[in-house]
C-alpha cells in the first residue's frame, strides 16, 4: 500500500500522538486496516507504551502474526501487549455501561503507568455494536464520554469502525465526535471534528 | 510542463478544513455500502461547504436533506433540469423548478460517460464564499459517481455470476440424478443377468444333480434289487415264513414259503405293496390286525397261532417286530415258524422220552435247560451251533458265560418276568460266539420243575440273518427315502401304467400346494396339474417313446390356482420288473419373472438413455456400443443407431490415439474426465465439451466396459470467458481507481494509469498525452516492446492524427488497421510495426485535458472494449485532475503558510518594538510623575499656609492620581517585564509562599476580621517562584478589595494535586461579578467596577494570565453576583 506522507497532508497530519488522543479510523479493507494496526501497535511499543487491543473481527494471532511481520518479536513483548475480547472490555457483566468500561481503560491507562511504561495505546474494534442491542444514541453517549475520559486518564485510544457495515450518516457521527482520524495510515486532524458537549446538542436536536 | 488547470483563482479564499473534509469524503465514499448510506453520508459531510445555507444529495431514488435553511421547497437550476426530468423523487421530495430564483441554486451531476446516477444541491447563499469550492465538488461527484458505477459494474458481475452457478449447480444436479439412475439401471441390468445366470446355473447344476440322483437311485434301485434277491434267496431257503410290512400293512418282502403258504391257505398270489389285512377275511382281519397294530406301537410280540389249511390243522409260532429306522418305526417284520409237526410230535411224543430226546436233538431252534442260576444242564446241538461249539463244550459253560455284559439288565428284567410269570420272551438278544462275535437271537422260555428243581427251558433262534436282511432293507430304503426327500424339485414316485403316485416328497407340497396324502393314490390327470393338457399328452408319449424326458418347459396348476412355470422331466425306470415312473418339476416361476424383469429393464435403460437430454453412450469390453442416446449420436455426428453392436474404431477410425489411450486406462479400472476439452467439428466449428468415462462393472466386479458421459459446453464456456474477462476488467478498474486515488502526484498517477492500461489491453503498447494549448505532450508511455523508444514519437498536436483528432472531435477513436485508415496519418506508429490504434479522449466536463493512445502490432478489436477502456480513461482523468488540483492547493497552502509565517514576523517585530516602547514610555513617564508627586508634596508642605482649602484639596488629588498613576506605570511595567523576564522552573513551597503573602495583609485582615482559610497540599508545585507569587498576590489582593463592602469578609485558599499538576484556588464571599464578562475579565486594563468603589489598576488579572501561560498554567474563575468569586489555578507539579 503506498501510504502519503504526513507533509503531503500538510495542516492535517500530525506526527506524533499527543497523551489524550481519540483517533476514529474508518476502514474498508480488512488487509489494510490490519496493517494499518500493526503500524499503530509497532510505533506504539516503539514509544515504550502499553498496547490493550480490544479484539473482535481481528483476531489476536493475526494482529501478532501482522506485527511480527514488521520485524518487532511480539511473543517476547508478553506484559507489552495485551488483547482482551470484546465482551470483557464491553460487556463483561452481559450489559454495556459506558462508565464502567472507561473506568476499567482508565484503570489499565493508570496501571500501565505505574508498571513504567510511558501510557497506554488502547484499540477497540467496534463490530461487536452491531451484533449487540446497543442504540445509536448509546453508542454516541460513549464516543463522547471517551473524550472527556481522556482529561482524567490520559491515553491514545483508536476506535475502528468498518465503513462497510456502518450506516453513512452514523459514520458521520462518529466522525464528529473524534478529534482525529486515521486515514491512509497517518494520523490527521479531524475537521469534522466538534466538541462533545456542542456534538450532544445538535444530535438531540436532530433527533427530535 | 506548463498545463491549463481550473483551479481557482481565489484560492486563497479556501479554508483548509473545508478541503479536508471534501477529502474525507474523497477517501471514504468508496467504502460506504448502500446508496441511501452514500447519500446520507454526503449530505452530512457537505452541510458545512461555505457559502451554502442548504444541501441535498439524491442517489438513484434517495434523497438526503441537511436541515440547516429548515427548507421546505428548494429550486432547481437549470442543469438539473435532467435531473428534474428524469427523476420524479426530486419532485416528491419538494424540489421544484422556478425561473426566477434558479440562481440561487448550484447542482452538480454525478456523472460517469456512462450513466447519471444523481446530484448534489447546494442552495447559495454566498456564490463567492461557494465558488473556491466547485472544482473539489466536482471531482468529489466524480469519484461518487465512478465508485457507484463500479459497484453497479459488481451487482451485475455478482448476479451474473450467480445466475452462472445456479445454472452449472442445476445442471451439475441433473446430471448427477441421470448419472445416478443410468448407474441404478445399470446395476438393476447387471444383477438381473447375474440372477439369470444363476439361476441358469443352478437349474444345470439341478438337472445334473437330478440326473446323477436317478443315475444313483437306479443303481441303487439295482443294488437293492440285488440285495433283494440276495435277501430273497436267504430267506426263501428257509422253511419257515417271513415277511415284512409297512405302517398300512403293505406287504414289503416276503419270502416264498410265505408266498406258497399264502397261495395255499388263501389262493392269493403275494406281491409287493399288497394289503395284507385287507385280502383276509373279517375274523382274521380281527386276528392279526391288533397284533400289526401292537408291533407297529413298538411292542415285540409273538404268538402261536393254529389254521386249518385245506382239512389239515397246521400250527405256527408268529414272532412280530417293528422295524426302525433313526428311530422311527416304519414297519413290521414277521416270522412264522411252522410248528405243526412240533405239535403232533409233541403230542405223539408226549409220552415219548425218547420221541422227545429226539425232538430235542433235531430241533432247528436251539434249545437249552438251565438251571435257576444259569448253569447249563442241557443244551441241544442246535444251541450249540449258534455259539460255535459242541454240545459237549456247551455245556461246560454257564448262561452268563455266553450273555455279553451290556444284557445284564435286560436279563434281569426277563429273569424276574420268569420268576413271577413262569414263562419270559421272547425276546431278542445276542450270544457270545465261541470266536468271540456277537450273535443275535431270539429266545423265550419257560420254568420247568423236575423232582422239585427248578429248571429253565429256553428255546433260542439264530436271527442273524434276519437282522442282515432286515437292515440291508432299511439302508436301502432308508437312501431311497433320503434322495426322495433332499431332492431340490418336487418329485413324484408314480406306478405306470395307471400313474397312481405312489410317493412325493415335501418340496411337492411346496411347489404344488397338494399335501401327500392328497396326492398319493392320484395321478396328475386326477390333480388337474397340468395347465394345457396337450402339453401332459405331449410329455407322456415322449416318455413312452424315449423312455426319458429332461426339462419339458409346462405350465403346471398350483392347488391355489396360480400357474407356474416349470420344467418337467421324467423316466421310467423299473424294479422287480415293475415300471415306475420318477418325475420332477422344477419350479422356474421366478426365474421367468427375472427375465422378464430384465428385458423390461433392458427395454428402459435403453429407452431412458436414448432419449435422455445428456450424451451418453455405453461400450463393451471391445468398444463395441451398448447403447447410446440421441444426444450422443446428433453431438458426434453418428447420425443413425445403427452403430449398436458396432465398434467405436470402426465407426471413428480417425480417432486420435490420445483417446483410444484414454478408453484402455478406463477399461483397466481408471475413472477419467476432464472439464473443458476442445473439441473441432468436421466444418471446422471448434466446440468445447465436458466429458467424463468411467467403467461399469458387471455382479462379479469384472469391468464389463465403459460409460462415456459428455456434455456440449461451448455456450457455457462462452459465458464464462466473457465473466472472466468482465472480471478482469473489473479487477483492472478497482486497481487503477485505488492505485490513482492514493496517489496525489501526477507522475505516479500518469505512470500508474500507462501501466495499468497497458495490463489491461494484454500489454500492448500505451501512450498517455497531455494537452498544452494546441500541443500534445507525451508524458508516459508503457510498452512490451524493449525496442520501442519514446524518442521516435513525434511531436503530437490537437486535430493531427488519430489521437489529436480523437482531441478535437472530443470522442474515442478506433482504428483496427491503421494502413487503411486515413485518419492515421502519421508513418511513425506504422514503421513501428502498430497495426491497430485507440485514442482515447481524457475529458473533464467540457475540457480534453489529453488523450490515451492504445496500440497494438496485431489486429485487434479494441471497440469491442469501448466501455471498459473509456472507463479506464475516465478514472484516468479523474486521477490526473486530483493530482493537478492538489498540486495547486498544495502550492497556494504553501503559499499561505509563507505568507503567514511573513506576517507573524512582522507581528513579533511589532509587538518587540511596542513593547520596548511601552517600558520606555512607562519608565520615561515616572521620572516627570515623581517630579509632580515631589513638587506637590513640597507645595503642601511648604506652602500650604498660602493656599486655601480648596488649593490644597486639589494638591491632595493631584498627588493621589500621580500615586495611581505611578501604580499604573509600575503595574504595566511588571506586565511588559512578563513577556521579557526569564520563567524559571523551581519547586516552590505553596504554604509557605501563601502565608508569606497573607502576612504582608497582616494588618487589612486583622483590621477588617476576614476569616481565612488556607487548606493546600503539603506538595511543592513546579512554578517561577516571583510570578507564582505575583499572581497568588494579585488574587489575594483582589479578594480582600471585593471583600470591603461585606459584613463576614471570608477568603479560602486551596489546593487540590492531581496526577501531574495541582489545582490552586482563591475563593471569596465578596461582590463576584457577572459571567457574561467574564471573557473580558483577564484583558488588560478591563474594570468591572468604578475606581471611586473599588481603586485599582485594571491590570491585575492581566498580569495573572500572563504570568500562568509563561509558567505553562491555567487560569480561570466563575463566580455569581453577590455571592463572591472563585478563581482557579492550574499548576505542574
Amino acid at each position: 500500500m503506498k501510504t502519503v506522507k504526513s507533509d503531503d497532508l500538510q495542516s492535517h497530519s500530525e506526527k506524533v500522538f499527543s497523551e489524550g488522543a481519540h483517533i476514529c479510523h474508518i476502514y474498508n479493507d480488512d488487509e489494510e486496516r490490519t496493517k494499518t494496526m500493526a503500524n499503530f501497535f509497532m510505533n506504539g511499543l516503539s514509544e515504550g507504551n502499553r498496547i490493550l487491543c480490544i479484539v473482535d473481527k481481528l483476531t489476536p494471532h493475526d494482529i501478532r502474526g501482522e506485527i511480527k511481520n514488521l520485524g518487532v518479536d511480539i511473543d517476547a513483548l508478553e506484559n507489552d501487549f495485551i488483547t482482551l475480547d470484546n465482551e470483557t472490555a464491553y460487556t463483561p457483566n452481559g450489559n454495556f455501561d459506558p462508565d464502567s468500561v472507561l473506568t476499567n481503560i482508565g484503570v489499565f491507562s493508570n496501571q500501565a503507568r505505574g508498571d513504567g511504561y510511558s501510557g497506554l495505546h488502547v484499540s477497540g474494534d467496534m463490530d461487536w455494536v452491531l451484533r449487540s442491542n446497543i442504540s445509536n444514541s448509546m453508542l454516541m453517549e460513549y464516543e463522547t464520554k471517551v473524550y472527556d475520559s481522556m482529561k482524567l486518564t490520559p491515553c491514545t485510544a483508536i476506535c475502528e469502525y468498518d465503513a462497510r457495515k456502518f450506516n453513512g450518516s452514523l459514520i458521520m457521527d462518529i466522525l464528529s465526535v473524534h478529534p482525529l482520524m486515521m486515514v491512509r495510515g497517518q494520523v490527521i486532524r479531524n475537521p469534522y471534528f466538534i466538541l462533545p458537549k456542542d456534538f450532544m446538542a445538535q444530535y438531540n436536536a436532530r433527533k427530535n | 510542463m506548463p498545463e491549463k488547470t481550473s483551479v481557482p483563482e481565489n484560492v486563497f479564499s479556501i479554508d483548509p478544513q473545508v478541503l479536508g473534509k471534501i477529502f474525507i469524503l474523497q477517501t471514504a465514499i468508496h467504502a460506504i455500502p448502500n446508496p441511501e448510506s452514500v447519500a446520507e453520508f454526503l449530505c452530512r459531510g457537505l452541510d458545512s461547504i461555505p457559502g451554502t445555507s442548504f444541501t441535498a444529495v439524491r442517489i438513484d431514488s434517495f434523497i438526503k436533506f441537511t436541515n440547516k435553511g429548515h427548507k421546505k421547497e428548494v429550486f432547481v437550476k437549470e442543469p438539473c433540469d435532467l435531473c428534474y426530468k428524469e427523476f420524479e423523487e426530486l419532485k416528491h421530495a419538494g424540489i421544484s423548478k422556478n425561473g426566477k430564483q434558479q440562481e440561487k441554486y448550484f447542482c452538480i451531476h454525478l456523472q460517469t460517460i456512462n450513466k447519471i446516477y444523481g446530484c448534489i444541491l447546494f442552495e447559495k447563499n454566498n456564490g463567492e464564499l461557494l465558488a473556491p469550492y466547485q472544482p473539489f465538488l466536482e471531482n468529489l461527484a466524480n469519484t461518487v459517481a465512478l465508485t457507484l458505477e463500479n459497484r453497479a459494474h459488481e451487482n451485475s458481475l455478482n448476479q451474473l455470476n450467480n445466475e452462472l452457478q445456479r445454472s452449472r449447480d442445476g445442471l451439475e444436479v441433473l446430471v448427477q440424478q441421470r448419472t445416478g439412475a443410468l448407474i441404478q439401471k445399470n446395476e438393476e441390468l447387471i444383477n438381473s443377468y447375474a440372477e439369470i445366470k444363476k439361476a441358469q446355473r443352478a437349474s444345470h447344476k439341478l438337472t445334473e444333480d437330478l440326473q446323477s440322483e436317478i443315475e444313483v437311485r437306479k443303481r441303487t434301485e439295482e443294488a437293492k434289487a440285488v440285495s433283494e434277491s440276495n435277501l430273497n434267496a436267504l430267506i426263501n431257503n428257509r422253511n419257515e415264513s417271513i415277511w415284512s410290512l409297512d405302517t398300512n400293512y403293505h406287504l414289503i418282502i416276503c419270502n416264498d414259503f410265505f408266498r406258497n403258504a399264502y397261495l395255499a391257505a388263501y389262493h392269493v398270489k403275494l406281491k409287493v405293496g399288497l394289503n395284507l389285512i385287507k385280502i383276509l377275511s373279517p375274523e382274521l382281519k380281527a386276528y392279526w390286525k391288533p397284533k400289526y397294530d401292537a408291533a407297529l406301537s413298538g411292542e415285540k410280540v409273538s404268538f402261536e397261532f393254529g389254521e386249518t389249511i385245506q382239512g389239515v390243522r397246521f400250527y405256527f409260532n408268529v414272532f412280530l417286530n417293528p422295524i426302525l429306522s433313526n428311530g422311527k418305526i416304519i414297519g413290521v417284520s414277521a416270522l412264522s415258524v411252522d410248528i405243526t409237526e412240533r405239535k403232533q410230535a409233541e403230542e405223539k411224543l408226549r409220552t415219548s422220552e425218547a420221541y422227545n430226546r429226539l425232538l430235542f436233538e433235531t430241533s432247528p431252534i436251539g434249545l437249552a435247560l438251565c438251571r435257576m442260576d444259569g448253569s447249563l444242564v442241557d443244551v441241544n446241538p442246535a444251541y450249540a451251533k449258534i455259539l460255535g461249539r459242541t454240545v459237549e463244550e456247551t455245556l461246560k459253560l454257564s448262561y452268563w458265560d455266553i450273555t455279553p455284559e451290556k444284557y445284564a439288565q435286560q436279563e434281569a428284567e426277563q429273569l424276574k418276568n420268569l420268576k413271577e410269570t413262569g414263562v419270559y420272551g421272547p425276546f431278542e438278544k445276542e450270544y457270545i460266539h465261541k470266536d468271540g462275535a456277537l450273535i443275535p437271537a431270539r429266545l423265550q422260555g419257560l420254568i420247568f420243575t423236575q423232582e422239585g428243581e427248578r429248571f429253565i427251558w429256553s428255546s433260542v433262534e439264530d436271527i442273524t440273518e434276519r437282522r442282515k436282511a432286515e437292515d440291508k432293507l432299511i439302508e436301502s430304503e432308508e437312501k431311497f427315502q433320503a434322495i426322495f426327500k433332499t431332492a431340490p424339485g418336487s418329485m413324484i414316485l408314480s406306478s405306470l401304467p395307471d400313474g397312481k403316485t405312489i410317493e412325493v416328497n415335501d418340496n411337492f407340497f411346496r411347489i404344488t400346494g397338494y399335501s401327500r396324502e392328497e396326492a398319493l393314490g392320484k395321478n396328475t390327470a386326477d390333480l388337474k396339474m397340468w395347465a394345457d393338457s396337450d402339453a401332459r399328452i405331449h410329455f407322456l408319449s415322449k416318455l413312452q417313446t424315449d423312455g426319458l424326458v429332461r426339462n419339458f418347459e409346462a405350465d403346471l396348476n398350483h392347488k391355489s390356482g396360480a400357474i407356474r412355470n416349470g420344467l418337467v422331466s421324467g423316466q421310467i425306470i423299473t424294479v422287480q420288473g415293475k415300471k415306475y415312473l420318477v418325475s420332477t418339476f422344477y419350479d422356474i416361476t421366478e426365474r421367468k419373472r427375472a427375465e422378464e424383469k430384465l428385458q423390461r429393464n433392458e427395454q428402459l435403460l435403453r429407452l431412458f438413455i436414448e432419449n435422455t437430454p445428456a450424451a451418453i453412450a455405453m461400450f463393451d469390453r471391445e468398444m463395441k456400443y451398448i447403447v447410446a442416446s440421441r444426444r450422443y449420436l446428433t453431438d458426434y455426428d453418428l447420425g443413425k443407431p445403427e452403430v449398436i453392436g458396432r465398434s467405436h474404431y470402426e465407426i471413428l477410425p480417425e480417432i486420435p490415439e490420445r483417446w483410444k489411450e484414454i478408453h484402455r486406462r478406463c477399461l483397466a479400472g481408471a475413472t477419467e474426465r476432464a472439464e473443458e476439452d476442445p473439441f473441432p467439428r468436421a466444418s471446422g466449428k471448434l466446440d468445447w465439451v465436458r466429458w467424463e468415462i468411467r467403467p461399469w462393472y458387471e455382479r462379479r466386479g469384472e469391468i464389463g466396459g465403459i460409460i462415456l458421459f459428455s456434455e456440449v459446453i461451448t455456450e457455457r464456456k462462452c459465458v464464462e470467458d466473457e465473466l472472466k474477462r468482465r472480471n478482469e476488467e473489473l479487477t483492472a478498474l478497482n486497481i487503477l481507481g485505488r492505485r490513482i486515488s492514493q496517489s496525489l502526484s501526477l507522475e505516479e498517477v500518469v505512470s500508474d494509469a500507462v501501466k495499468e492500461l497497458s495490463a489491461a489491453i494484454d500489454n500492448e503498447t500505451a501512450f498517455l498525452f497531455l494537452r498544452d494549448g494546441e500541443k500534445l505532450n507525451l508524458v508516459g508511455c508503457e510498452s512490451k516492446d524493449a525496442s520501442f523508444a519514446l524518442a521516435e514519437i513525434p511531436e503530437h498536436r490537437v486535430g493531427q492524427c488519430i489521437c489529436g483528432l480523437a482531441v478535437s472531435e472530443g470522442k474515442p477513436l478506433y482504428s483496427a488497421n491503421i494502413f487503411t485508415d486515413l485518419r492515421c496519418s502519421w508513418k511513425e506508429c506504422k514503421r513501428a510495426g502498430f497495426r491497430s490504434f485507440a485514442a482515447l479522449p481524457l475529458r473533464t466536463g467540457e475540457e480534453i485535458i489529453g488523450v490515451v493512445g492504445l496500440a497494438s502490432k496485431e489486429e485487434r478489436d479494441f471497440e469491442s472494449r469501448s466501455g471498459f477502456l473509456e472507463t479506464i480513461a475516465s478514472q484516468v482523468t479523474s486521477g490526473i485532475r486530483n493530482a493537478r488540483l492538489f498540486t495547486e492547493v498544495q502550492r497556494h497552502a504553501q503559499e499561505l503558510e509563507n505568507r503567514v509565517k511573513e506576517r507573524t514576523l512582522e507581528l513579533q517585530v511589532k509587538n518587540t518594538e511596542l513593547e520596548a516602547f511601552t517600558y520606555s514610555v512607562s519608565h520615561d513617564l515616572k521620572t516627570p510623575l515623581r517630579g509632580i508627586d515631589s513638587y506637590s508634596l513640597l507645595l503642601l508642605e511648604d506652602h500650604a499656609d498660602r493656599l486655601d482649602e480648596e488649593g490644597r484639596a486639589f494638591l491632595k488629588n493631584i498627588r493621589s492620581a500621580s500615586l495611581h498613576m505611578r501604580h499604573l506605570i509600575d503595574d504595566l511595567l511588571a506586565y511588559s517585564r512578563l513577556e521579557r523576564r526569564h520563567f524559571s522552573q523551581e519547586k516552590v513551597n505553596l504554604s509557605a509562599l501563601v502565608n508569606g503573602l497573607l502576612a504582608e495583609r497582616g494588618d487589612e485582615v486583622l483590621k477588617r476580621g476576614v476569616k481565612i482559610t488556607v487548606q493546600l497540599p503539603s506538595r511543592a508545585v513546579t512554578a517561577d517562584p516571583d510570578g507564582l507569587s505575583m499572581v497568588l498576590r494579585n488574587l489575594i489582593d483582589n479578594a480582600l478589595k471585593f471583600t470591603a463592602q461585606v459584613a463576614k469578609p471570608a477568603v479560602e485558599i486551596g489546593g487540590r494535586e492531581e496526577e501531574k499538576i495541582c489545582n490552586i484556588w482563591v475563593k471569596d464571599n465578596g461582590i463576584g461579578f457577572d459571567m457574561r464578562h467574564y471573557p473580558q475579565i483577564f484583558d488588560i486594563f478591563q474594570r468591572l467596577q468604578t475606581q471611586e468603589e473599588f481603586p485599582g489598576t485594571g491590570i491585575g488579572l492581566a498580569i495573572v494570565k500572563k504570568a500562568m501561560e509563561r509558567m505553562g498554567g491555567k487560569v480561570w474563575g466563575e463566580s455569581v453576583p453577590g455571592k463572591g468569586a472563585t478563581f482557579y489555578l492550574e499548576v505542574p507539579k
